[in-house]
């Protein structure tokens, strides 16, 4: 949502997220590398889609990208296409990983191809290798991607899948980071609601629940707000929405601490109307009807009938919500066509938006929660 | 201007043999990258966005669908809603049935190999990329619409830093001051903000905000870039929570002279590389030269997007030309050894005269008693 390079409070959290940590995420990394057969990694991020870079290294380019070469055994190398080596500095400040170097785009596949070829400890140079996996090539400008093959004649695989089970679920300090972007995601939003009920515009509001976001420690801040009743949502643009108090007021808040993101979707006001209770009756159901083991697009099948008359929100883009942590929209979506189940552990974010077209009212609200055997745990909830 | 850039460029369509001209963008708003669907379009959509022009007439094709509504308020081009923009691209390129070589692009090069290769294999044939001739022909300078979205940027980040000296104290952390200078940035208007924001007894550069408390003593940097419908301004600041000495002033008195210099050679007809070099001899003169060079420093200032980034960086390398229109930040932020780095920047528009500062207060060092 309106996506511009990062500014907000960037470290590597050491108490929160200790090297041990990373440490042993690359342990598992290199299990599924070793029985894909794979001598070596490369994974690639940038500021919007760092997810798979920042699960292993900690480190989100603040704008560029950067690559990280995770060998079989041996130290990870992160390479960062900064522009100049001076921001080497800064890049350190945010990762555990020691090897970090400049790197160019015209000069990345040859550096890639150099970290391939070294030899590893205990290894001979002439050790014959195998191949090569790749995450995150389809988030690659064209010519980063044909760099980084230029380093590999015999080409590389693709490799996202190796990880995506592995972030699916999340780890006791994960859980614990997103539980913290919660928390900072209901102080924003209560300043939001504060502002507005002492009478600020639009604009004022969403200001101040991104001040006080960015202030609890948010690197990066995402809003969105309707001037029109929820019926549609723009981002910031100019001054004029100062003015304006929409009745009801829709926003759309999501924030990222550490990597790891929360979101939510609120609408104040409009709470005796019919497509309110509506809505706020399909989120509980979501809420408490994906179990572990649950035929995501059953449900949400399901959900879809229930809401009838009402149509669906045209900002949900037809779905009601997807798995979320280090990126916003993670796997599995929820939407009808979905074929997957839902599992212990997932984290999602429930979105539910609706229209009654007849009297031009709509609503939208979100929940975060955390599927567990035993219940599932709200993460977030918004209230008016 | 939209209309007028779009005057330009289709004159330089029917120069050279172009029918069909498609600008892309992948919805990622940096103020160092240009943006060509704004350029053309004057509208900043949320999502990936595409602006096809021809002879007869334009269109806007933006990403997802439900902000369609929302840009076609922002724009005088014919708007689309699309969820994805290769389906829409792939009709249109069917039913206009012209050779490959009389498409041009722009943009292409901000997607994926797998976009890149489903465009080539529409046509045939490797697309025709005329990025360098578009920001050439219709985004070298600024249109008086931006140049005044530019002064409002840079009144925002006066008014910005102006809270900064109101709310800096020790006790706080970096991201605590931060988070004041943004909101009154989006409080204000801006639809965007870039901002770093960091400080030390000894500062070796700026970097974004970080959990470090602030004390007395420290000189704080700041680096405040808010956007105005579409168009970034920039200011660079240095504040001090306490007192310093005589050297601290002296340095920097000469970076605002540095600052001068910079402006004087910033005239229509001079280089980008005479500016960096009328930025560094003086620093160079008094003693600084190796500080003038990487890893301490690597530009003087850049343009300021998003539309187009020309006239590109303040640099030794850059031989751009300066045009009456052109707007970019000056800035010969400077690490001296006796005081560590210190900022002092203005954006400005080349007139007639020369370099015009979009700002209204004088580059100066400020203090906050603790």
């Amino acid at each position: 949502m309106n996506p511009v390079v990062l500014y907000g409070c960037a470290a590597w959290d050491q108490a929160r997220l200790p090297r041990d940590e990373f440490e042993e995420r690359i342990r598992l990394l290199r299990e599924r590398m070793a029985a894909a057969g794979l001598y070596g990694l490369i994974l690639y991020g940038d500021s919007c889609r760092y997810a798979k870079l920042c699960y292993v290294t900690n480190y989100i380019p603040k704008l560029g990208w950067a690559v990280a070469w995770i060998p079989s055994s041996g130290d990870p190398v992160l390479l960062a296409g900064v522009l100049g080596t001076r921001e080497l500095a800064e890049v350190r400040m945010m990762t555990w990983l020691e090897d970090v170097r400049m790197a160019a785009a015209a000069d990345l596949g040859v550096k890639l191809g150099e970290l391939a070829a070294a030899p590893a400890p205990g290894e001979s140079s002439g050790d014959v290798r195998v191949s090569v996996g790749l995450c995150g090539s389809e988030s690659m400008k064209r010519s980063l991607l044909e760099s980084v093959l230029s380093g590999f004649p015999g080409g590389v695989t693709e490799a996202d899948g190796l990880m995506d089970g592995l972030m699916r679920r999340k780890r006791p300090r994960e859980l614990a980071v997103i539980r913290r972007a919660c928390a900072i995601l209901s102080s924003a939003m209560a300043s939001l609601k504060g502002e507005y009920k002492r009478g600020g515009g639009a604009l004022d509001a969403a200001a101040e629940a991104e001040r006080t976001a960015r202030a609890l420690g948010a690197h990066d801040v995402r809003v969105m707000f309707s001037l029109d009743g929820g019926r549609t949502m723009q981002p910031y643009e100019n001054e004029s929405a100062a003015s304006v108090r929409p009745e009801p007021f829709a926003v759309y808040l999501a924030v990222e601490y550490l990597g790891y993101w929360a979101e939510g979707m609120l609408t104040i006001g409009g709470e005796n109307r019919a497509v309110n209770r509506r809505a706020a009756e399909l989120l509980r159901r979501l809420s408490e009807d994906l179990r572990p083991g649950t035929k995501i697009g059953e449900l949400v099948g399901e959900i879809e009938k229930a809401a009838e008359p009402f149509r669906m929100h045209p900002v949900l883009e037809g779905s009601w919500g997807c798995g979320i942590g280090l990126g916003l929209g993670e796997t599995p979506a929820l939407n009808p066509q979905s074929g997957r189940r839902a599992e212990s552990g997932d984290i999602y974010t429930l979105r539910v938006g609706l229209s009654d077209v007849e009297r031009n009212e709509h609503v939208l609200v979100s929940r975060m929660i955390r599927v567990g055997d035993g219940g599932n745990e709200t993460l977030w909830e918004g209230r008016p | 201007m939209a209309s007028e850039r779009i005057r330009k460029l289709l004159a330089f369509m029917e120069d050279n043999g172009i029918e069909l001209f498609v600008a892309l963008h992948g919805g990622v708003h940096s103020f160092l990258e240009p943006n060509p669907v704004y350029l053309l379009s004057g509208a900043k959509a949320i999502g990936e966005s595409m602006v096809l022009l021809w002879r007869g007439g334009g269109e806007l094709v933006v990403t997802p669908g439900w902000d369609a509504e929302r840009i076609a308020r922002r724009t005088d081009l014919k708007v689309t809603a699309a969820n994805h923009l290769l389906p829409v691209l792939q009709k249109k390129l069917a039913g206009a049935r012209l050779v490959p070589e009389r498409i041009g692009f722009a943009g292409l090069g901000e997607f994926g190999r797998e976009f890149h290769g489903a465009v080539a294999a529409m046509l045939g044939h490797p697309p025709r990329e005329l990025d360098r001739e578009l920001y050439r022909v219709a985004g070298s300078v600024k249109s008086p619409e931006e140049i005044e979205r530019a002064r409002k940027a840079a009144w925002i980040a006066e008014r910005a830093y102006e809270r900064m000296l109101e709310c800096a104290r020790p006790g706080m952390t970096e991201y605590e001051l931060a988070a004041e200078v943004d909101r009154q940035v989006k409080k204000l208007g801006a639809d965007a903000n870039f901002q770093l924001m960091s400080a030390s007894q000894h500062n070796r550069a700026i970097r974004v905000p970080g959990p470090r408390v602030l004390e007395k003593g420290d000189v704080v940097l700041a680096e405040i870039s808010p956007s105005y419908e579409g168009q970034f301004a920039q200011i660079c600041r240095t504040v001090v929570l306490g007192e310093v000495g005589e050297t601290f002033l002296e340095k920097y008195e000469l970076q605002v002279r540095a600052m001068r210099k910079g402006m004087e050679a910033a005239v229509p007809g001079a280089r980008m590389s005479d500016v960096f070099r009328a930025v560094n001899r003086l620093l160079e003169e008094h003693g600084y030269g190796e500080y003038c060079r990487p890893p301490w420093i690597r530009v003087r200032g850049h343009g300021l997007g998003v539309g187009s980034v020309l006239p590109g960086n303040v640099s030794e390398d850059n031989d751009t030309v300066l045009e009456k229109g052109m707007v970019f930040v000056l800035h010969p932020n400077q690490y001296f050894p006796e005081t560590g780095y210190l900022m002092c920047g203005e954006p400005v528009v080349i007139g007639d005269g020369g370099a015009e500062p979009l700002t209204r207060r004088k580059p100066a060092v400020d203090f906050i008693p603790c």
